[in-house]
């Protein structure tokens, strides 16, 4: 068990984050491969609650890469105090990749949880920071040894953007 | 696999659910238990596109039972051309039970998957029948064994309410 799991929350850990947001966008350009080549574009955020505020979505939207659009489903647990995050995407949709599951400690969230990455297993791993801050951000890593060392391979900074509200 | 696994669809076959709804409910009272006492409650439904058309999310909202919130997502995924479908609740958020996953075959569509109930493995299947009709129909069965004998326990049927589209 890691230390994320130790993490309890409220339905109210995520109100920083409903509204619209500009994103700028680092990512990898290739996983697990020793890359140091970081690709830059822009996307936009749009973030709202559902089920009554037990949990929320925002959608991804980005000219990127032929464009796409992403959403992240979020559903809080009010037993365990942990969220559960999940991932769909324009380019793979169908079945959603497994959760990643945890909480915040301050302005800091983190949220890991199984998946494979070219056929092997590797742990995933959301980080949130600043979420107090005007500009949150939010970065994944990946790690092929059991969360032993990591690889950020995507990092988002956020700017609200008021006036599409 | 059962046949349901072979139906080939395409992203538009929910385009007849987009919108807002009425429905009416009959959910039987006990399950695997024998029962044959239906309650019956009303629900409104907004369904809405998500992902450029790969899917759609669909809001339940009924005074039924307190009062909750269901919450449905469906993934099309365009290889094996079946659609995923989770389903999230105010009641009990968390993690996202296993989808159930099918297609249509003209105006009906079945859509299955395991489960549990009870600490028991069950077979859950969707069907969704008069899609071409304004009044359709959807309903929940379930099996435990294996998919032999299945005992229907909730059905709706939906009406379009027009004037908030």
């Amino acid at each position: 068990m890691h230390e994320t799991m130790q993490a309890r929350g409220t339905e109210h850990d995520f109100d920083f984050w409903f509204g619209s947001w500009n994103v700028r966008n680092r990512r990898l350009r290739e996983r697990l491969a020793g890359c140091a080549e970081w690709v830059e574009f822009a996307a936009t955020s749009e973030a709202r609650p559902i089920l009554d505020g037990l949990g929320n979505e925002d959608v991804f939207r980005t000219d990127h890469a032929g464009g796409f659009t992403g959403m992240s489903f979020r559903f809080f647990d009010p037993e365990s105090g942990l969220w559960s995050i999940y991932w769909a995407d324009s380019r793979r949709s169908g079945l959603l990749d497994p959760p990643v599951i945890g909480g915040f400690s301050g302005d800091i969230g983190v949220f890991e949880g199984d998946d494979t990455f070219a056929g092997e297993p590797i742990r995933v791993r959301f980080v949130w920071s600043g979420v107090t801050t005007p500009t949150p951000r939010w970065e994944q890593a990946f790690s092929d040894d059991g969360g032993d060392t990591w690889e950020t391979n995507w990092i988002m900074d956020f700017a609200r953007a008021e006036e599409t509200r | 696999m059962t046949e349901t696994a072979q139906m080939q669809g395409t992203a538009s076959d929910f385009d007849f659910w987009m919108g807002t709804w009425t429905a009416r409910n009959r959910r039987l009272r006990e399950r695997f238990a024998g029962c044959d006492e239906w309650d019956e409650f009303t629900a409104t439904i907004v369904a809405r596109p998500v992902l450029g058309g790969m899917g759609n999310v669909e809001e339940f909202r009924t005074d039924f039972a307190g009062g909750y919130v269901g919450l449905a997502m469906r993934f099309f995924d365009p290889g094996t051309r079946l659609w995923s479908i989770y389903w999230a609740d105010s009641r009990f958020t968390g993690l996202l039970e296993p989808p159930v996953i099918g297609g249509f075959a003209g105006d009906v569509g079945v859509f299955e998957g395991p489960d549990t109930f009870a600490g028991r493995p069950i077979v859950v299947r969707y069907t969704w029948s008069g899609v071409t009709t304004p009044t359709p129909r959807w309903e929940q069965a379930l099996s435990d064994d294996d998919g032999q004998t299945w005992e229907t326990n909730f059905m709706s049927d939906f009406t379009r309410v027009e004037a908030d589209r």
